[in-house]
């Protein structure tokens, strides 16, 4: 199995890169590590995602024949682009699966970097994406720095302690897991893997092979480190606030006093980061989730330590997303990151569409993408929402397009985790 | 789709009915004791049909078709419609369209042609033996009894060679599809109002066996039955005549499988007629009929195929635009397939409009449809309204997309071409007749002609009237 590098190695590979002797590339690392960004207007933001838009298509062109000619068969001038254009050229997501991906690729990618893969559980082949280390590189960075605007504030590096109720092996597959470790450790914030992956391959598909590990899930409830991040998915935390609002009044005492829990007590600052939407594999609905695990969960003010509701935020990502996007519970919708492209395509004609609270298609745009462009279709449907924010437009999720729709591809990611811990292991 | 199927047949009672529970839908199936006496009395009533006039014959099939008229005439039959629209996508004018095509197949004289054609000695034959050469004779009699396993959504199909059973004087057992079981029962309802001394009365059951029942496989194993007449293709085909295979009785098992039509068109003959005459070919039945070209091969340079693509795009938004589909979207499925095909260099022209989402690849040299990734690719008998035009330099080359097409994965599921539907020079209609034996087709015919099908015309290859007779000859030697 191919290992997921490390940050810093990713960092010293990327600074190799063959590709920064370009102005195009070398303007998107600056750009994807500026946090001034999240400050600027969304007027501001569209100008700059449009000239981004054009200096990506002439980069593109220029690098390989077979998106030259792409973009002569759909009459788009690079030069002249507009952001509509992106429907024209968008890839539906069942393309990648397999080798799919490799159709895509300009000849003169950097080497060094890693393949993510979706799960495959669909039964079908799993998509697949390459990222090379100057790619996972800009991830990493634009990811933490959109997390960071939703979270509220900027993570102290090597501050506080985080819990993915996933298996580590996951970071090595499955996208969303791989960014939230690189951050992490960008941050240089400790991170620990709440399941193991028993037998070899062997044994059986993954999901069957998930089992949680006690002593980690214990060593972050007891931890008094602050701020305490928890990453899950959805199915994640219903199935554990599910463990302890079952238990007896007498085990409650029994485990307040061993591992001072229930509540966990997620400190200062303390949050829960699920991945992977609000209707996943059998689980209720994000709201219940959240109000339940409410109950079960507790956090504080990061400055006044007054006692707080846990925050929550969701992510929306998949195995073909360089950057998420990110949502606060009851705070805001889902924001992409400010150099991310997001349109809507009206499903019944897959033109694009600008009606808020309308449903709508989800195409992503992320020019971060110096392999491949990185301009796709995953299969979602969503609405758009005005917004006070940088972005102007907030994005709430509605559903996948069904089998009978068409869309047989599930989410690579968050769904999958679902689906690995709901029918994989139960927590505790 | 309505509730419950009750078979059609005169002698009909509760008793001699199973209920049955399938997709949704309760099923009155025939008791197989009670299909058995049927059977066993079958030699019986062909031999009173074989004794009633030939005319009277057709004349009492015609009769069902007047009773559909003053049905359709009365407005009585929009359940029918109804349900033709939803079981097959068709828009309601197409389906309108083939309510009246019942009254052509239903038509004595239509049929009496059919049959002059299609038997040895023509139709008098069935009568009586007639004169061959001197002193020699031959008289087609009925093969049957003939059970017919239709397939497929919509409502002519299975009509066709139910009514070339009747007609030579077969007792017949129609099985429809579960889509269109209600509709064809309702064209044959007719033939329960002739006289009680009338056999053709009793010539005909239709009734829907699902495909595990029990009894259904009793009868392809087991029942005295001269034909099965099979319509479908794999893996039902296979199933089916394995079974009847070990039926001891021996029945003639014949096979219809799917097909579908090529399109050649020219430059010297590409015209916005033709184009126009193209657009029909495509919409109507949305290239559901075996005949329906799926492929077309343009004989000329590039540059002349993309305007003639550009024609046909302009001919199949007006003509489409005439036979709504029932969509409120693009199938996500087909959006998907059209991007690949761009994004593997083809050229697509194609609509953005639900109601006629028809969709044009235009290829160099061969298929576009054949490089895509196969988990992109939609079935051929999902696309609708969809027309790959390959752009060749001479007949060769088009032929030999022809004899490829079955081997293409775009196309998988198809036997072979069927109809070569040609637009071209009288040249390269010449080059067409000499060398037929190279094509494999079973028509050439007029491009826009394709779904007509006229009494004279064999049936993929063979005259459908003898797939239910067999053929008594007799020779005499004078004193």
């Amino acid at each position: 199995m191919e290992s997921l590098p490390s940050y810093e190695e990713i960092k010293a590979r990327a600074e190799q890169s063959r590709l920064l002797k370009d102005p195009h590339v070398k303007r998107l690392l600056e750009l994807s590590q500026d946090r001034s960004l999240f400050e600027k207007s969304p007027d501001y933001l569209a100008k700059l995602r449009r000239d981004l838009l054009r200096s990506s298509l002439d980069f593109f062109a220029r690098h390989s024949e077979f998106y030259e000619k792409l973009f002569q068969s759909q009459g788009i001038e690079p030069s002249a682009a507009e952001t509509e254009d992106l429907a024209k050229l968008a890839v539906p997501s069942d393309l990648l699966r397999g080798d799919g991906f490799k159709t895509f690729l300009i000849p003169d990618h950097d080497p060094g970097g890693f393949t993510f893969r979706s799960s495959g559980t669909s039964g079908k082949e799993p998509v697949r994406i390459y990222r090379s280390p100057l790619e996972l590189l800009m991830m990493t960075v634009a990811n933490a720095n959109l997390f960071e605007y939703v979270y509220g504030r900027e993570l102290e590096r090597g501050k506080g302690l985080a819990l993915f109720l996933a298996a580590e092996e996951l970071k090595n597959h499955l996208n969303f897991v791989a960014f939230v470790d690189l951050a992490l450790q960008y941050k240089g914030i400790r991170l620990l893997y709440g399941m193991d992956l028993v037998g070899d391959q062997g044994s059986g598909p993954m999901w069957k092979r998930l089992v949680p590990n006690t002593k980690r899930i214990l060593e972050f409830v007891k931890s008094r480190d602050e701020p305490k991040l928890f990453f899950s998915a959805p199915a994640g935390v219903h199935l554990l606030t599910q463990q302890f609002a079952s238990m007896s009044l007498a085990k409650r005492l029994v485990s307040k006093i061993l591992a001072g829990a229930p509540p966990v007590d997620l400190g200062r600052g303390g949050v829960v980061v699920t991945g992977g939407g609000s209707k996943g594999f059998q689980v209720p609905d994000y709201d219940a989730i959240v109000r339940e695990a409410r109950k079960v969960f507790k956090a504080r003010h990061p400055d006044t330590g007054d006692e707080v509701e846990v925050p929550f935020m969701d992510v929306l990502g998949m195995t073909e997303t360089l950057t998420a996007l990110l949502d606060k519970h009851g705070v805001m919708h889902k924001i992409p990151h400010p150099l991310q492209e997001v349109l809507l395509l009206d499903p019944k004609t897959y033109k694009p569409m600008q009606e808020d609270g309308k449903e709508g298609l989800l195409l992503i745009f992320d020019p971060m993408a110096t392999s491949w462009l990185e301009v796709f279709i995953p299969g979602d449907v969503v609405k758009q929402v005005p917004s006070e924010r940088y972005y102007g437009r907030e994005f709430v999720y509605v559903r996948r397009l069904t089998e009978e729709e068409g869309w047989s591809l599930q989410r690579a990611c968050g769904g999958t985790l679902e689906e690995l811990i709901y029918r994989g292991a139960r927590v505790g | 789709m309505s509730d419950h199927l009750i078979p059609l047949y005169p002698s009909l009672t509760p008793a001699s009915l199973e209920a049955v529970e399938h997709a949704g839908t309760k099923i009155y199936e025939p008791k197989l004791e009670w299909l058995r006496s049927l059977l066993e009395g079958a030699a019986s009533l062909q031999s009173q049909l074989a004794d009633t006039p030939l005319e009277k014959r057709l004349r009492s099939i015609e009769e069902a078709g007047r009773v559909w008229r003053e049905k359709l005439d009365a407005g009585n039959l929009g359940w029918v419609k109804e349900e033709l629209v939803k079981a097959t996508g068709y828009s309601p004018p197409l389906v309108e369209m083939e309510l009246e095509f019942v009254l052509e197949v239903l038509n004595a004289e239509n049929i009496r042609r059919m049959l002059d054609h299609s038997i040895i000695g023509g139709a008098a034959s069935l009568e009586a033996p007639v004169g061959v050469a001197p002193g020699e004779y031959v008289r087609t009699l009925p093969a049957g009894p003939a059970l017919i396993i239709g397939s497929g959504n919509s409502l002519i199909p299975p009509l066709i060679p139910a009514t070339a059973s009747l007609a030579v004087g077969n007792f017949t057992i129609l099985r429809p599809s579960l889509a269109n079981f209600r509709a064809v029962a309702e064209a044959l309802a007719g033939l329960l109002g002739l006289p009680e001394d009338n056999p053709l009365r009793r010539a005909i059951l239709v009734a829907y066996f699902p495909h595990e029942s029990k009894t259904l496989k009793a009868l392809l194993e087991q029942a005295p039955l001269g034909v099965v007449n099979y319509w479908g293709g794999e893996p039902g085909r296979t199933l089916i005549s394995r079974t009847v295979a070990a039926n001891p009785n021996r029945p003639r098992f014949v096979q219809n499988g799917p097909m579908t039509g090529f399109a050649v068109v020219d430059g010297e003959s590409a015209s916005r007629e033709v184009a126009e005459k193209l657009a029909l070919e495509v919409v109507l039945y949305e290239q559901q009929l075996c005949s329906s070209p799926t492929q077309a091969a343009f004989i000329g340079t590039p540059k002349e195929a993309r305007e003639f693509a550009a024609m046909l795009a302009d001919a199949l938004d007006r003509v489409g635009a005439e036979y709504p589909m029932h969509l409120d979207s693009i199938p996500y499925p087909l959006f998907v397939l059209r991007r690949t095909l761009e994004l593997a260099g083809a050229r697509v022209l194609a609509s953005d409009n639900p109601k006629n989402p028809w969709t044009l690849v235009l290829a160099e040299g061969s298929s576009a449809l054949g490089r895509v990734p196969r988990s992109s690719l939609i079935p051929l008998y999902v696309r609708r309204r969809f027309l790959e035009i390959v752009a060749v330099d001479n007949m060769e080359q088009a032929l030999r997309l022809i004899a490829s097409l079955p081997g293409n994965p775009a196309y998988a599921g198809v036997d072979r071409v069927q109809t070569l539907a040609v637009a071209v020079s009288r040249e390269r209609l010449d080059w067409v007749l000499r060398n037929l034996y190279r094509l494999g087709v079973y028509r050439v015919v007029p491009l826009g002609e394709s779904y007509l099908r006229t009494p004279a015309e064999p049936y993929d290859g063979s005259y459908l009237p003898t797939a239910f007779t067999y053929t008594a000859y007799v020779r005499v030697r004078g004193p």
